[in-house]
């Protein structure tokens, strides 16, 4: 009976541990590394697991284009004067020889383009009409981490410069 | 029960049992029935309780509440789990299996709400199939705990929702086999799934420790080879375009496997493992000479060749369950056969059903085929008997 008991804990504590693990990889990923702001373009679908979210496609002026399929690539990110952020294509073990702001990885598509992992944000169903409009409207960005390895991760959504809560209590 | 009723009073009255038979009759029944059913009916309303409970949890998490926090909405969730939990190991030692499964599946689906609060908190784009992935592989411990067989159905019900999904996305490995990609590939895709279903049925079915997983996948078996019947038959009779041979490739790499292992490790008797074995091997060669059959001055062969299919596919699964003694199964097996045939009018005469003359005609085949049903299933059943048995 005791062997059941423990074999019982053991099941359980196992998901919530992994659980547990999962939320703070996510949770470090989302604090830490380099931080870059990128403009973004796009719509309001719904996930009928984690609610509303807004797709988008990252708002990056790519030098030599990104269309070749579905192969991870790393690129080289400057933030320019005006807000907009233009990058290159370059080899991971080359990074040090550029000056970039910040290299994140992603992956070419000739269907998406770039895409870097980070093409949803979910918000609060009362806010959605509002927030898709003003990401329509261009008037979004995103505020992103890159860790050590180069995968991004979203700290917030920015609305003309500020937190998009803040925005929405204006 | 009406039923029961009606017919012991019929043989009261025509002397084939006593009165006091009858009442002992319906006294064993009546006794059975208060026995069995209610458990069941606690159980489905047990099960439907919990999955109304937690779609409500998921719906609440959907909403994003914006003015919480993250990490305090995350800390809330995992308390919540911890309690759950707690239950279920207090519950650990009880004889209740229905009260310990229902707390097991309110777990594991909160599992599955906090997979989409986490990818909430940190926006991170993940699809279904891979929130599908992480909750199918942390999930293994508690749903091998639990007693009953629910939330294995569940568990396995997500896992091949997980494969179709994961197979039909962009990031699907079918893409290198077949110039379709998404869900045009959805066709070979489930032929695949059939099959890899029955190697799990007989690989789980083999071990002690993982029978009642096996005896699930064998439902699955059952669809997907109902499945596989519809769709060759579909695909010779109807569709215009054959599949692929390339993206057979992991549908012919599965049947194999299954035929290695059905004669290398299942206990079926010599008997069971024939008739497998004709259906696994006809329905991988089936589309061998599809090009050449369904072109040209052959492409009348192909609808015949679609309803022979099917008609001997539920032929042979008439006959496993005549081996196996399942009345019922056999009865559809042998309604489907007999569907098929009349399909097959439709299909020759198809023009004539315009006309009144077709109606009439197509009429009376349908009440000469009911008829006949009835008429000559027990001796169709009889026969078979005796030729398989």
């Amino acid at each position: 009976m005791k062997n059941n008991k423990f074999r019982i804990l053991v099941s359980l504590l196992i998901p919530i541990l992994c659980l547990f693990l999962l939320a703070v990889y996510k949770h470090i990923k989302a604090n830490t590394g380099s931080t870059i702001i990128l403009p973004i373009t796009g719509y309001d679908p719904r996930d009928l697991l984690s609610g509303h979210y807004l797709a988008y496609r990252l708002d990056i002026t790519i030098a030599d284009g990104c269309t070749e399929n579905d192969s991870d690539v790393y690129l080289c990110l400057e933030q320019n004067e005006d807000g907009s952020v233009s990058g290159r294509q370059i080899a991971r073990a080359e990074a040090a020889d550029y000056e970039c702001d910040v290299v994140m990885k992603g992956r070419c598509s000739s269907f998406n383009g770039f895409t870097g992992g980070i093409e949803r944000f979910y918000i609060p169903e009362q806010h959605a009409a509002y927030l898709d409009d003003a990401v329509r409207k261009g008037k979004c960005s995103l505020l992103v981490k890159v860790d050590k390895f180069c995968n991004p991760a979203i700290k917030d959504m920015l609305i003309d410069g500020k937190s998009w809560k803040e925005y929405i209590k204006k | 029960m009406k039923k029961l009723n009606r017919s012991l009073t019929r043989w009261v009255n025509a002397n084939l049992i006593s009165t006091d038979q009858m009442q002992n009759i319906l006294k064993f029944e009546n006794g059975k029935k208060s026995e069995g059913r209610p458990k069941w009916i606690l159980y489905g309303f047990l099960s439907l309780g919990i999955c109304v409970i937690c779609i409500g949890i998921i719906s609440l998490i959907a909403a994003n509440w914006a003015d919480i926090p993250g990490i305090i909405k995350l800390a809330f969730d995992f308390i919540i789990l911890a309690g759950v939990a707690f239950v279920i190991y207090r519950f650990g030692d009880s004889e209740n299996a229905y009260i310990f499964d229902g707390l097991s599946l309110l777990f594991a689906l909160l599992c599955f709400g906090t997979i989409g609060l986490i990818s909430q908190v940190y926006h991170t784009g993940g699809e279904l199939w891979q929130a599908l992935a992480v909750w199918l592989v942390i999930t293994i411990p508690p749903t091998h705990i639990t007693r009953k067989k629910l939330l294995p159905h569940i568990w396995i019900l997500a896992f091949l929702l997980a494969q179709v999904l994961w197979l039909t996305s962009d990031v699907s490995p079918w893409e290198y086999l077949s110039s379709s990609s998404g869900v045009k590939n959805i066709f070979d895709i489930l032929f695949a799934l059939s099959f890899l279903c029955l190697i799990l049925n007989i690989v789980f079915e083999h071990f002690k420790t993982t029978r009642r997983y096996g005896e699930i996948f064998k439902l699955w078996v059952l669809l997907g080879s109902m499945y596989v019947a519809v769709a060759v038959d579909l695909y010779y009779s109807i569709l215009s375009g054959g599949p692929q041979m390339e993206s057979m490739i992991p549908m012919y790499a599965f049947a194999i496997v299954s035929l290695i292992l059905l004669h290398a490790i299942t206990k079926y008797s010599v008997k069971h493992k024939i008739i497998i074995s004709i259906i696994i091997i006809l329905t991988a060669v089936i589309f061998l000479p599809y090009e050449k059959l369904h072109s040209g001055y052959y492409y009348l062969a192909g609808d015949l060749i679609g309803a022979s299919f099917s008609i001997i596919i539920f032929l042979l699964f008439s006959m496993l369950f005549i081996l196996d003694d399942r009345q019922k199964l056999f009865n559809l097996a042998t309604l489907l056969i007999g569907l098929r045939f009349l399909i097959i009018y439709f299909q020759v005469f198809g023009s004539l059903v315009s006309t009144g003359f077709g109606l009439i005609v197509s009429g009376l085949l349908i009440i000469g085929t009911a008829f006949l049903w009835f008429k000559k299933r027990g001796k169709f059943e009889n026969w078979l008997k005796g030729k398989i048995k």
